[in-house]
């Protein structure tokens, strides 16, 4: 009896090794295609790390979009930031043109705008989910864009599956446009969905500061602290971001 | 952020060359910083010279961060802006300036 449940643990065991392996097979392919060029050389391993682990996010089933679609609202997010038209995608119309607003111009976005979404079927999580996607894309092609490597690597390709649909209970919508856990803020702005939360946090830390180092004003990672924080006040002011 | 880690260096800074492109920043490499960041954001075609103005200033890796920087918050600008999270209380009446 014994043998035979540890056999049947062994078997479990094995099968679960099988599908991390097949996971992490899908996930280098997705890690090959992020192909940047000569210029990439100049960027820090844990940046190039960063972007890298974006783009098998990316790929991947999101918790409320499939991988195809996440991977179709970078496409339309990189055409609207290129100035080019909407690419056909099986998306929505309303999440194409939202996906373009956030990608171009986000101050413009009103709570009757994500509203409007909903009303259109979309709900407000998965609203959260499109904004962590778009707003991860621009950062990564900008980077890219900033060292000289160009073209923009190609986007991933979708990994099949379904969308976890994990539900932040503790999340509610106060003063925000969305659901968020506890006071609206830089860090909780997209903690609706916890994916995404970490998502965000990944990157932060990959291209700029992990948030345990935000307090630190005499840090220095390749560049001392002033000059991260004049290159951010100033992308801030032409995006007339005044948080 | 800006105005708290100048504070922890022996360099000048300007503010104000930030929204006035005619003002110098002072700040070692800081007009080399304003003006890529301005070339990256607003896809401009200086972008070149002012990478190769902004590499000669802080090296290549130097370089390399500040485009990393201003990539993070082209990320988060999007998500503050499109979540909604509010300007805090304290910022209210100069952001109603900065946006009129």
């Amino acid at each position: 009896m014994n043998l035979r449940r540890s056999c049947g643990s062994l078997q479990h065991v094995d099968a679960a090794f099988a599908r991390i392996g097949l996971r992490n097979e899908r996930a280098s392919r997705v890690t090959d295609s992020f192909t940047i060029s000569e210029s990439g050389r100049s960027l820090r391993p844990s940046m190039l790390g960063g972007m890298q682990r974006e783009w098998t996010r990316l790929a991947q089933p999101g918790t409320w979009w499939t991988g195809a679609e996440r991977v179709a609202i970078a496409t339309v997010a990189r055409a609207a930031t290129h100035g080019s038209d909407a690419p056909t995608t099986a998306l929505h119309p309303a999440v194409t043109d939202i996906a373009a607003r956030v990608a171009t111009a986000p101050h413009a976005i009103d709570r009757t705008a994500v509203d409007a979404l909903v009303e259109h079927g979309v709900q407000l999580e998965a609203y959260v989910e499109l904004v962590g996607i778009t707003a991860r894309l621009v950062a990564v092609d900008t980077t890219l864009r900033g060292i000289g490597s160009e073209p923009a690597p190609p986007l991933p390709s979708p990994i099949e599956g379904q969308p976890s649909r994990l539900v932040e209970p503790a999340a509610k919508r106060r003063s925000a446009h969305v659901p968020m856990i506890g006071a609206a803020g830089a860090t909780t702005a997209l903690s609706a969905v916890a994916a995404e939360d970490a998502a965000q946090a990944d990157l932060h830390g990959a291209l700029y500061l992990h948030y345990a180092e935000m307090a630190d004003l005499t840090i220095v990672k390749d560049i001392p602290r002033w000059q991260m924080e004049l290159a951010a006040t100033t992308t801030s002011w032409i995006n007339h971001c005044v948080y | 952020m800006l105005r708290a880690s100048i504070e922890h260096t022996d360099h000048p800074l300007h503010l104000a060359a930030i929204v006035d492109a005619t003002q110098a920043a002072g700040a070692p490499g800081a007009d080399a910083i304003i003006r890529f960041t301005r070339a990256l954001v607003e896809h401009t075609d200086r972008l070149p010279d002012a990478r190769n103005e902004l590499t000669d200033s802080l090296g290549a890796a130097g370089a390399a961060a500040v485009a990393g920087a201003v990539g993070n918050f082209e990320m988060m600008n999007r998500i503050l802006d499109a979540t909604g999270v509010p300007t805090p209380g304290s910022m209210t009446d100069l952001a109603a300036r900065l946006r009129s």
